[in-house]
């Protein structure tokens, strides 16, 4: 499957690097410069710089055949407006998109053509909450 | 109307002065409380500070009882979100969004949220002042791919049936004035010495019209 991921940070070369190994095919585009070109140096992926939420540049990715699109910047407009245009657009089948701030958690839905929101400091705070209980 | 500014930059505060003296009622959203002093003394409308997107922000601006949504910040795509938001979410019957982009325009316009897309139109104006000065336009529609303009019927089409310039699609003559009277032209009316002629113009058009008025 061709996964088109959102964002070269932290959590989408992370993802990228582990797609890869299981033998995905993936694409990262990435609108920092800089971050461009220490991921080429760093990793065997694709990557292309610009910005997701152009159509134009989504059209040049090729996310029309991409089964999979991860919004994971780390902008929650950019996300949505990613995903949006990853479903309406492009139709692709499973679009995922990451929340920064929990506040906006109510927005993440199908209305944005998100299948499945992650909803990172969420989890990462249930995680903590459970394991300072079980010591309290 | 109760209308709902998302963005206090130079167009949002401009656009909520003038929505207040027209006497509705206008809040406005900005992040940044320092934008508001755009607004200038008189402003009476209530301002929020925060995310125009964020669901506090949003009920803290009166957003279940507004008429209209307006979302004019910088960002393209802070205004798609607070815009998709008003409608979707919050089912608010107006809502019309800034868009830079004019291929993000086409797109949300396509969701039933009207766009502006400033520099497409910003960049028709530049053209047509740049290129073609011989014709006046009077108004534009959409982001200017339409255009009502003036023209003095130049002598090659004195006497010429206006049929003969009119391109279905592209351009239509709308209007004559002929010695201080407006009429439509129907078929088989003609142009005359002394004839103004207004027609509704498409962009393609522009170049056929201005060689119209030019050639001898």
């Amino acid at each position: 499957m061709y996964v088109v991921i959102a964002g070269g940070g932290n959590h989408g070369s992370y993802l990228a690097a582990q797609l890869q190994e299981s033998h995905y095919e993936v694409l990262i585009i990435e609108k920092n410069q800089e971050l461009v070109s220490r991921l080429k140096s760093e990793m065997r992926t694709q990557i292309i710089w610009g910005d997701a939420c152009d159509p134009r540049l989504c059209e040049e990715a090729e996310m029309g055949r991409a089964g999979s699109v991860l919004a994971l910047t780390g902008d929650d407009e950019d996300n949505l407006v990613i995903s949006q245009l990853a479903k309406q657009e492009f139709k692709v089948e499973t679009v995922v998109a990451r929340i920064n701030n929990p506040r906006n958690a109510w927005l993440f839905d199908q209305d944005w053509g998100i299948d499945i929101a992650l909803d990172s400091p969420r989890i990462a705070a249930e995680a903590v909450a459970k394991f300072l209980a079980k010591k309290a | 109307m109760r209308i709902i500014v998302m963005g206090c930059g130079r167009l949002g505060s401009e656009l909520a002065r003038y929505l207040q003296s027209d006497h509705h009622n206008v809040a406005v959203i900005d992040r940044d409380e320092d934008a508001f002093h755009r607004l200038g003394p008189r402003f009476q409308g209530k301002t929020i500070r925060g995310v125009g997107f964020d669901r506090d922000v949003l009920m803290a601006a009166g957003i279940e009882n507004s008429d209209a949504f307006v979302a004019v910040t910088r960002g393209d795509n802070t205004n798609i979100v607070g815009a998709l938001t008003a409608k979707r979410r919050f089912k608010v019957p107006k809502v019309i969004a800034l868009i830079h982009d004019p291929h993000r325009a086409l797109i949300y316009r396509r969701l039933g949220v009207p766009t502006v897309a400033p520099m497409a139109w910003g960049t028709h104006k530049f053209r047509e002042l740049l290129l073609y000065p011989e014709y006046h336009p009077e108004l534009t529609f959409g982001n200017g791919e339409l255009e009502l303009t003036r023209i003095m019927v130049p002598p090659r089409l004195w006497g010429r049936p206006v049929d003969t310039v009119v391109i279905p699609g592209q351009l239509e003559v709308v209007a004559i004035t002929r010695l201080g009277t407006g009429f439509i032209p129907v078929p088989g009316t003609h142009f005359e010495q002394g004839d103004v002629a207004r027609m509704v113009v498409s962009k393609e058009a522009l170049a056929h019209l201005e060689n119209l008025i030019r050639e001898q």
